[in-house]
């Protein structure tokens, strides 16, 4: 066992930091706390299974990218429910497939390669984030921030290929949406 | 046979999706680049999903939020207890 100076010295060093990476990941401030205390507490039962091959921080890391897919994993079969509805969600396709015209991509203000105001794109692009449904921002969280394949993706949560596809398409299209009208005001 | 070969921007948006993970097959690869051949605004998407996807990773670096005194005293706490 660790000792008591080890507690505080692991909290203060690595707890915002754990809580920052999980934020993003579950969108809920309150769940995200929750997986960081479990980190912890699953680190400092199996100090002993540390063998210092990594440093702490990124043991402590795996610890919880462990926790998030658990969390997705338990809540996959309430979230699987809601799978494929459109209830509530914007049309951005016509009868024949093409674009709407509200929901067309208009073009950004600030080219691809321009630096853009790094910082408060990334809030908005978190904002944005938050009002996908849970399932969607799952499947994006699970892709484009853990970069896992699709097929693993699908075993995890436990649906399938052509539902996983849906979910990404309209979670990318929600999110290119909420961005052109919040971050890229022309 | 040759409006077989036409996709629509819904299939387009859904093949930029696809081609990411090499899911496409040649003749799928080719209809996509047709149809942004012709398509400025399929075009427009799949350049801002570009941005969106290649920053999507750094979301953590760029927030600031932090745990309360009190929530870390908390973890402190539970992990003394064990």
């Amino acid at each position: 066992m660790p000792s008591q100076l080890d507690a505080t010295k692991w909290v203060s060093d690595f707890s915002d930091m754990l809580y920052r990476f999980a934020l993003p990941r579950v969108n809920d401030a309150e769940i995200a706390k929750d997986l960081v205390q479990d980190t912890f507490l699953a680190a400092w039962r199996n100090y002993e299974n540390f063998k210092g091959e990594i440093s702490e921080k990124n043991w402590l890391y795996a610890i919880l990218k462990n926790k998030i897919i658990d969390h997705y994993r338990k809540a996959s079969t309430r979230l699987t429910d809601s799978l494929t509805t459109t209830a509530g969600e914007e049309a951005y396709f016509d009868e024949n497939q093409h674009w709407t015209q509200p929901a067309s991509p208009n073009e950004w203000a600030e080219g691809s390669g321009a630096p853009i105001e790094k910082k408060e794109f990334y809030e908005v692009l978190r904002k944005c984030k938050t009002k996908l449904k849970e399932i969607q921002n799952t499947v994006f969280t699970l892709k484009y921030l853990e970069g896992m394949e699709s097929e693993e993706i699908c075993k995890e949560l436990n649906i399938t290929a052509s539902n996983y596809w849906v979910l990404i398409h309209r979670a990318k299209l929600q999110l290119r949406a909420c961005l052109e009208k919040n971050w890229f005001i022309k | 046979m040759k409006m077989n070969m036409m996709i629509t921007c819904k299939q387009a948006t859904n093949f930029i999706s696809q081609k990411e993970e090499g899911k496409l097959s040649l003749r799928q690869r080719w209809q996509l680049w047709v149809h942004l051949g012709v398509c400025a605004v399929c075009r427009i998407f799949e350049k801002q999903n570009n941005i969106i996807i290649s920053n999507a990773p750094h979301i953590h670096e760029h927030i600031s939020a932090t745990l309360s005194t009190a929530e870390k005293e908390a973890i402190i706490a539970a992990l003394e207890k064990e």
